[in-house]
């Protein structure tokens, strides 16, 4: 199926979570389009949806009503297991509390999605990890645990397992969330450094100033996109 | 402290489940330690039931230790032996036998002692009626006829009488007076024997129509002696060596063989049923041991998981100034609580499971009682397992939990990181640990039952199908010697003449039934190695015995109707006589010295079984019944069919002859191969019951420490799958990390196996205490178990929700 340089579609996406009697509509009607070598910010205040979004494009999630195109292939009704392995495949997570395995060392964090992939031998996978570790200046603390390393380094650890699998499309969710300002920094660098090599990334942000690094901008609030000018509305509405 | 108790069992009530598991985990160990303590309490610890002080006490065996013993002295050297003593306080001399209550109706059989007239004050034994022997003649020898009987006759065959004393007892056809009655447990001093009466050794020839008092080449008698305060076992030993030289040079032809003596603490003694006990219980104890420490291991383990979640409390508690001591022992009375729990359970259970061991015992009328009986020992030693198991359980994971840091607990220890190896790792070395402990256990179990199996199916040197066993006594109907060998010969021609009946035969044992006799012999020709027992098994038969059994004949014949009491006196040996006493020579025509008569040798069979389905082969000897008569003869009758079938026929022949005969102990051969295995038997059951509920503990152990990680590692599962883990890998993922922990106690677990199933090498048969094939079947076993128990804790994982999953810290 054409792409046409889309690399995601989504049409109408709905989730509704359902807890005893209660229905929460986290997202309501989204409509967005990610281009391939895009950087797209998706930004909003806490509880507007951010993360559940994420979760749906990195088919973490399944949507409740709407349509999912992943590289023109509707993606929303696959099984578990064809999910797993578009993820492995297309999918690169940044994840805000960088989630390396602490039982595994930087190199077997980094090796980890790529052991997934049937057939790829193990010479290719060192091969892949070292790049990715040199490619975000980690090499060096290849035979490191992630409890001996820094906060910084853990999220470009986290990164460079994001880069190993050469997926479609990085997806970071608040990866300066848990860093001071200057890491916090070093990764915004990093993450358009990579922008710039072609890798397309959409990042769950909800600091202004971080989204001010994508090239563009989508403003989620109750589950909805909203646009600019929206949101200055509600936040005065809110102020007033 | 009260404040502890209180708090403790608020905090167990909360967690019922944990609670639960954990105290029948422990009661369940314990259970398994008190009953096999129960029995040994009842055997080797208190041999001689209603005797208060056995320590001191030993019994005297004469040449090479072995089951079949016999009896070590004759009546002169006793009286030698006690008249010159310095290092005993007394020593008594007893013979069991059965006798018959007769005079009243059908005689009813009883096993009764012959005892010295020391007997009942030496082992303090005082009667709670009347009193002991008294002899008006002073002369031992001459006995008296009194008779002193069991509580339990008392009660049952005299209604508690109050008057017995002075009453008159019928034994083999003669009068006794009743001077005493034993007081309730005391039971002869025999272990595992229960005797029911005592008449003096005088009445000896009465009774059992010998006539070897006098006779000082006649050993019958066993002995029990009391040390003298401050003596020694082997000082004793060496006084009886020296005055047994003495007798020997003074009488060498009563002396043959090897007249060494050894002295024994009771709980190993030759004679009863300590030969057989003392060497089983112990190592079923020990296999209990495993399982209890397997057991605390289990319940460690569900303590380490529980911390987990109390880690806020602790850390409050930590941070409100507790010390680690105080926190310790706030957890160490919950676990005492909950050992406490586990033992009051467990001494439920052992009153139960006490009483179980002579169930294994197949209904014969010799009075075994090996049963154990839950004492104040017992439950003492139930409390102190308890206390020990709540301890040892409760401790690591205590002292794990109080060098908590309340600081990072209180922050939540929010990670940035998944997964944590440290906090598994204990718990992981404990699961190990149950396998490797229930390996040791099932390898155990595994030799034990493939020993029990080759003994069940190796050849016995007999055919045991199709023969029919019935016993008669012929003594309390007042046979005389030659009447009784004409009633023998009619019972014969009788039955063999039933349709049905293939062959038929008398013997003065049955194999299996622990009836078969052993005594010194003297074979032609033979010198005997400096201190060698030149002792055999030895048996009374009738024609065509060897015919009837199917034991093949290795040279010359059988015994014939031909060899009677006004024929030559002719003997069987086996092989193993043949090899010991006359190797490389021909044994047919060779003659054998057996109780001061010889007898010439004119057949040589094969090593048949007839003490227990494992022993080394032991020499035998077999002499025509109708050359020897004896008072017990059992029947055997190889018939085409169903034994039991002939039952009717052959009972309803014997009455022909004799109305008034009482049969006993009618069963079959075949029945007897199980009476022959019971040791094996026993060994078996309760390895295998130890080792598959050690399987069980363990496969929960397991289960536990796989759905404790993967739970706490729901977090690092969703980053799996965020990474393209699939369901498959992750079910993969969780398989591994439970086969690593059996594969590291399978590891363990065989090593231990290896060093430690060589102790169990003299009771094996046809089977090496490193046999490859059972400890190979026994790995693989647990393996799969292993994977088993992390199927659940697997596929729960494998169908976490990654969105989910990613949102928990």
């Amino acid at each position: 199926m054409a792409s046409n340089g889309k690399l995601i579609e989504i049409e109408d996406l709905t989730k509704v979570f359902y807890t005893d009697d209660v229905e929460t509509h986290a997202l309501s009607g989204v409509h967005l389009t990610i281009s391939r070598g895009e950087y797209l910010a998706v930004s909003g205040p806490s509880g507007c949806g951010k993360s559940t979004l994420l979760s749906i494009l990195g088919l973490l999630d399944t949507p409740t009503a709407g349509r999912y195109l992943l590289n023109g292939n509707p993606v929303e009704n696959l099984s578990f297991s064809a999910r797993a392995h578009i993820r492995n495949q297309e999918i690169g997570f940044i994840f805000q509390s960088f989630n390396l395995i602490g039982d595994l060392t930087v190199e077997e964090n980094v090796e980890l999605p790529l052991t997934y992939r049937a057939g790829m031998p193990a010479a290719e996978r060192k091969r892949r990890v070292k790049e990715a570790l040199e490619r975000v200046n980690m090499a060096h603390r290849m035979r490191h645990y992630p409890a001996q390393i820094s906060g910084g380094q853990q999220q470009r650890v986290a990164v460079a397992r994001a880069l190993a699998g050469s997926p479609s499309i990085l997806l970071a969710d608040e990866p300066t969330g848990n860093l001071d300002s200057k890491n916090g920094e070093a990764v915004m660098y990093l993450l358009r450094d990579l922008h710039r090599e072609g890798s397309t990334i959409c990042m769950v942000t909800h600091d202004p100033r971080f989204a001010r690094h994508a090239e563009r901008e989508v403003h989620l609030f109750d589950g909805k996109v909203v646009s600019e000018d929206e949101i200055r509305k509600l936040e005065e509405e809110a102020e007033g | 402290m009260l404040h502890d108790f209180r708090f403790a069992l608020r905090q167990l009530r909360k967690a019922p489940g944990f609670t639960l598991a954990a105290v029948l985990t422990l009661a369940l160990g314990i259970a398994a330690c008190s009953t096999i303590f129960s029995w040994i309490d009842s055997t080797l610890l208190d041999p001689i039931p209603g005797v208060a002080h056995t320590g001191n006490m030993v019994t005297i065996q004469r040449g090479e230790r072995s089951v079949q013993a016999p009896p070590p002295l004759s009546y002169p050297d006793y009286v030698d032996l006690r008249n010159h003593t310095s290092v005993l306080s007394g020593l008594i001399a007893h013979h069991e036998d059965f006798m018959a209550i007769t005079g009243s109706g059908e005689p009813e059989r009883i096993y009764g002692v012959l005892a010295s007239s020391n007997y009942f004050s030496v082992l303090g034994v005082h009667p709670i009626l009347g009193t002991t022997f008294r002899f008006p003649s002073g002369d031992e020898r001459l006995g008296a006829p009194q008779a002193v009987i069991s509580y339990y006759l008392w009660q049952h065959r005299f209604a508690r009488d109050p008057a017995i004393v002075g009453k008159t007892i019928q034994i083999n056809r003669h009068n006794f007076t009743i001077v005493g009655v034993a007081p309730r447990g005391f039971e002869g001093c025999t272990s595992g024997l229960r005797a029911q009466i005592w008449l003096p050794l005088g009445v000896d020839q009465q009774v059992t129509g010998s006539r070897r008092i006098n006779n000082r080449g006649d050993a019958w008698l066993n002995v029990v002696g009391v040390l003298r305060p401050g003596v020694g076992r082997q000082q004793a030993q060496n006084e009886f060596n020296l005055l047994m030289q003495r007798i020997v040079a003074r009488y060498p032809h009563s002396h043959r063989g090897d007249n060494r003596l050894s002295l024994d603490p009771l709980w190993r003694s030759p004679f009863g049923a300590n030969i057989y006990l003392s060497g089983s219980l112990p190592i079923l104890l020990a296999l209990a041991g495993a399982l209890l420490l397997l057991a605390c291991t289990n319940v460690a383990g569900l303590l380490l998981v529980r911390a987990v979640s109390r880690r806020r409390e602790f850390a409050i508690r930590l941070s409100m100034g507790a010390s680690r001591a105080r926190l310790v022992r706030q957890l160490i009375v919950e676990n005492l609580m909950v050992g406490i729990a586990g033992g009051v359970i467990a001494l439920a259970i052992t009153f139960f499971t006490a009483r179980t061991l002579s169930s294994f015992l197949p209904a014969i009328s010799l009075p075994l009682d090996i049963n154990g009986k839950v004492n104040g020992a017992v439950m003492l030693v139930i409390f102190l397992i308890a206390i020990l198991a709540a301890t040892t359980s409760g401790a690591v994971p205590a002292l794990r939990a109080s060098t908590l840091s309340p600081v990072r607990v209180l922050k939540d220890e929010s990670s940035t990181s998944s997964g944590s190896l440290g906090r598994s790792r204990l718990a992981a070395a404990l699961a190990a640990a149950q396998i490797a402990l229930s390996l040791v256990l099932l390898a155990c179990a595994g030799l034990f039952v493939r020993s029990l199996l080759n003994a069940e199916s190796a050849n016995p040197g007999y055919d045991p199908d199709h023969v029919y066993l019935a016993s008669y006594d012929l003594k309390p109907l007042g046979y005389t010697s030659a009447k009784a060998m004409e009633f023998n010969r009619l019972v014969l021609q009788r039955v063999q003449a039933l349709p049905g009946v293939v062959s038929a035969t008398l013997a003065s044992f049955s194999p299996l039934s622990f009836t078969i006799g052993s005594d010194d012999v003297t074979p032609e020709g033979y010198v005997p190695h400096p201190h060698e027992s030149v002792t055999a098994d030895t048996g009374t038969v009738g024609p065509g015995y060897l015919h009837t059994l199917r034991t093949p004949l290795v040279s010359g014949r059988d015994f014939t109707d031909a060899d009677n009491a006004s024929a030559e006196p002719v003997a069987i040996v086996n092989k193993a006589f043949a090899n010991r006493y006359w190797p490389g020579q021909q044994s047919i025509g060779k003659r054998v010295q057996l109780s001061s008569r010889w007898y010439t040798v004119v057949g040589v069979t094969v090593n048949a079984k007839y003490r227990g389905l494992v022993y080394t082969p032991a020499p035998l000897v077999l002499v025509p019944l109708m050359q020897d008569n004896r008072n017990l003869i059992i029947l055997h009758v190889r018939v085409a069919g169903d034994s039991a079938a002939f039952d009717s026929a052959i009972q309803r022949t014997l009455h022909s002859l004799n109305p008034d005969l009482p049969l006993f102990d009618v069963s079959t051969l075949k029945q007897n191969m199980v009476l022959g295995g019971v040791f094996q038997r026993i060994m078996s059951v309760f390895a295998g019951t130890f080792g598959l509920l050690a399987m069980i503990l363990a496969a929960i152990g397991v289960y536990g420490v796989v759905a404790y990680t993967t739970r706490q590692r729901t977090h690092e599962i969703g980053v799996r799958m965020a990474l393209g883990a699939d369901q498959r890998d992750v079910f993969r993922q969780v398989l591994k990390q439970g086969l690593r922990i059996a594969m590291i106690g399978v590891a363990v677990g065989l090593a231990a196996s290896l060093v430690l199933t060589r102790y169990l090498r003299g009771m094996l048969y046809g089977v090496g205490a490193t046999d490859w094939p059972t400890f190979t079947i026994v790995a693989l076993a647990l393996c799969a178990v292993a994977l088993f128990a992390c199927f659940v804790p697997a596929r729960r994982a494998a169908t976490v929700n990654p969105a989910l999953a990613l949102r928990m810290e």
